[in-house]
C-alpha cells in the first residue's frame, strides 16, 4: 500500500471544479485509489460526489491510497494536481 | 409558471454543406440561425404546448441582440440581463449524409454584478410568479459564476419554489452536494460520472439515484436515451419507454424530456409517461426543433411502477415494442 500526504491548493477547497478535474484524473489511473482525510474513513477517488462531501478546504490535508502496480507513479501525479489551485484560470 | 435559468446560453449557427473538407473552403447550402441552451429549449417547448413560461437570460454584444429577436419570434417569453460580453455562438457543421460536427465556444465570463443581478432577475420573476412556481437550471455555469446553482436553489426554496436541475459534471455535483432541489434530471452518463460508477441494470440505477436523493434532494429523473426513463423517489421508481424509433435528432431530446415533466399533469407515473413521450417526439423532427402536442404520442409509452431490479432498461423497453400498438415512423409529421 502506497500513501501520500497533501494539503489541497485550490482556492475553493476540493469542491465542483476541482473535484471534477481529480477525479477525471483518478479514472485514468491503472489502479484504484482512494482519498480521505488523515485518520478519516477514505472514499473512492474516481467518484466526484463522495471527493466533494469530504468537505476539504484550502490547506487541509488528504491522504491518497493506492497499491500494485503504477501506484507510486499514479500517486504522485494525484498529489502533484491537488497541490495546484485548479480554481485558477485553465 | 415554470421560470427557466439558461446562463449560458447560445445563437446556435447551423451551416448545411454538401461535403465537409478540412483545410479547405467549404460552401454552405443552406444556414440557420436558432436560440440555443437547455433552459430555453425547455421554455420553448412549454410554449409550443401553452404552458405557462418564461426565460431568464444574460445577453450581450449582437448575438445576444438576435437571439432574443429569434425567442421573441418564437413567442417566448423572456427577461434578459445585459452583460458585458458578447453571448457565444455555437457552430454546427451538417454534412450531406446528416454527420454533424459541432464547435461550441465557451461562452462569456460573468462578472460579480452581473451574477447578481441575474440572480435579481431569478427573484423578480419567482416572487411575480406567484403560487406553483418551479425554477429550472439548465446547462452550464460559465465563468466567473462557480457556485450559482446552489445559491439559485437557495434563492427558489426561500420562496416555496420548486427547483430542476439539468447539469452535467462540476455544475451538477455542486448541486447535488449542497441539496434541496426537487428533482435532478441527469442522463445515464452523466449520474455514473458523477459517481464513479457504471450501473448497469434497474435495480443499479435506481441505487445510483439514491445516493443523490440522500443528498436531501426529492426525486431525481435518469433520461436513457432510447431506453425511455427512469423515476426514482425514496419509497418508489417508475421506468417509462416505448418501442425503439429511429431518431431524426437527438438535439434537445432530454430538454423536452425535462419540458414535458414540468408541464404534465397528474401522479409521478402520468408525468413520466408525457415526459418520455415529449422527449421521444423531439428526437423524431430535425435539428433543435422542439415537438407541438400533435407530434406526441402517449399511447405508444409504457410505465412501469417499481420494475423488477435484475433487468436492463433495454429489456423492458423491447417488453414495450411487443406490447404498444405502433405508428409508422413519420406518420404524424407529414
Amino acid at each position: 500500500m502506497s500513501e501520500r500526504t497533501v494539503a489541497v491548493g485550490s482556492a475553493q477547497g476540493l469542491h465542483a471544479r476541482p473535484a471534477s478535474i481529480f477525479t477525471e484524473a483518478a479514472k485514468k489511473s491503472p489502479v484504484k485509489v482512494t482519498v480521505g482525510r488523515p485518520g478519516g474513513a477514505p472514499v473512492d477517488a474516481v467518484s466526484m460526489l463522495l471527493v466533494m462531501t469530504l468537505m476539504v478546504k484550502q490547506g487541509e490535508e488528504v491522504v491518497l491510497r493506492a497499491e500494485g502496480a503504477g501506484a507510486q507513479e499514479a500517486l504522485d501525479e494525484l498529489a502533484e494536481l491537488l497541490a495546484r489551485d485548479l480554481d485558477a484560470a485553465p | 409558471m415554470i421560470v427557466t435559468v439558461t446562463p449560458n446560453p447560445s445563437l446556435d449557427r447551423t451551416y448545411d454543406v454538401g461535403q465537409l473538407v478540412v483545410g479547405e473552403v467549404n460552401r454552405a447550402v443552406r444556414t440557420h440561425l436558432d436560440p440555443g441552451g437547455k433552459g430555453i429549449n425547455v421554455s420553448r417547448t412549454l410554449v409550443r404546448h401553452a404552458r405557462p413560461t418564461v426565460a431568464v437570460l444574460p445577453v450581450g454584444g449582437s448575438d445576444g441582440a438576435e437571439l432574443v429577436g429569434a425567442l421573441d419570434a418564437l413567442g417566448v417569453p423572456t427577461h434578459t440581463v445585459a452583460v458585458g460580453g458578447g453571448t457565444r455562438s455555437n457552430v454546427a457543421v451538417v454534412d450531406g449524409a446528416g454527420v454533424t460536427t459541432k464547435i461550441n465556444a465557451a461562452g462569456p465570463a460573468l462578472g460579480p454584478g452581473e451574477v447578481a443581478a441575474l440572480v435579481a432577475a431569478v427573484e423578480h420573476e419567482v416572487d411575480r410568479a406567484g403560487e406553483d412556481v418551479w425554477v429550472v437550471l439548465a446547462g452550464s455555469v460559465p465563468a466567473g459564476a462557480q457556485g450559482l446553482y446552489p445559491r439559485l436553489v437557495e434563492v427558489a426554496r426561500s420562496r416555496g419554489a420548486s427547483v430542476a436541475v439539468d447539469a452535467s459534471g462540476a455544475d451538477l455535483a455542486g448541486v447535488v452536494a449542497s441539496g434541496g432541489t426537487t428533482l435532478l434530471k441527469p442522463n445515464l452518463e452523466e449520474l455514473s460520472e458523477l459517481l464513479g460508477e457504471s450501473p448497469v441494470t434497474v435495480g443499479e440505477i435506481v441505487a445510483c439515484a439514491r445516493r443523490l436523493l440522500a443528498r436531501g434532494h426529492r426525486q431525481v429523473l435518469v433520461s436513457l436515451g432510447p431506453d425511455g426513463a427512469l423515476l426514482v423517489d425514496a419509497a418508489a421508481s417508475w421506468w417509462a419507454g416505448g418501442a425503439p424509433l429511429v431518431p431524426r435528432s437527438t438535439v434537445g431530446a432530454g430538454d423536452c424530456t425535462l419540458a414535458g415533466f414540468l408541464g404534465a399533469t397528474g401522479d409521478d407515473g402520468a408525468r413520466l409517461r408525457t415526459a418520455v413521450a415529449w422527449g421521444r417526439a423531439a428526437t423524431s423532427l430535425p435539428g433543435s426543433a422542439v415537438p407541438a402536442p400533435l407530434d406526441v404520442r402517449e399511447d405508444e409509452v409504457d410505465v412501469v411502477r417499481d420494475p423488477d431490479p435484475a433487468v436492463r432498461p433495454e429489456q423492458l423497453a423491447a417488453r414495450a415494442a411487443s406490447s404498444t400498438p405502433r405508428s409508422t415512423q413519420g406518420e404524424h409529421h407529414v
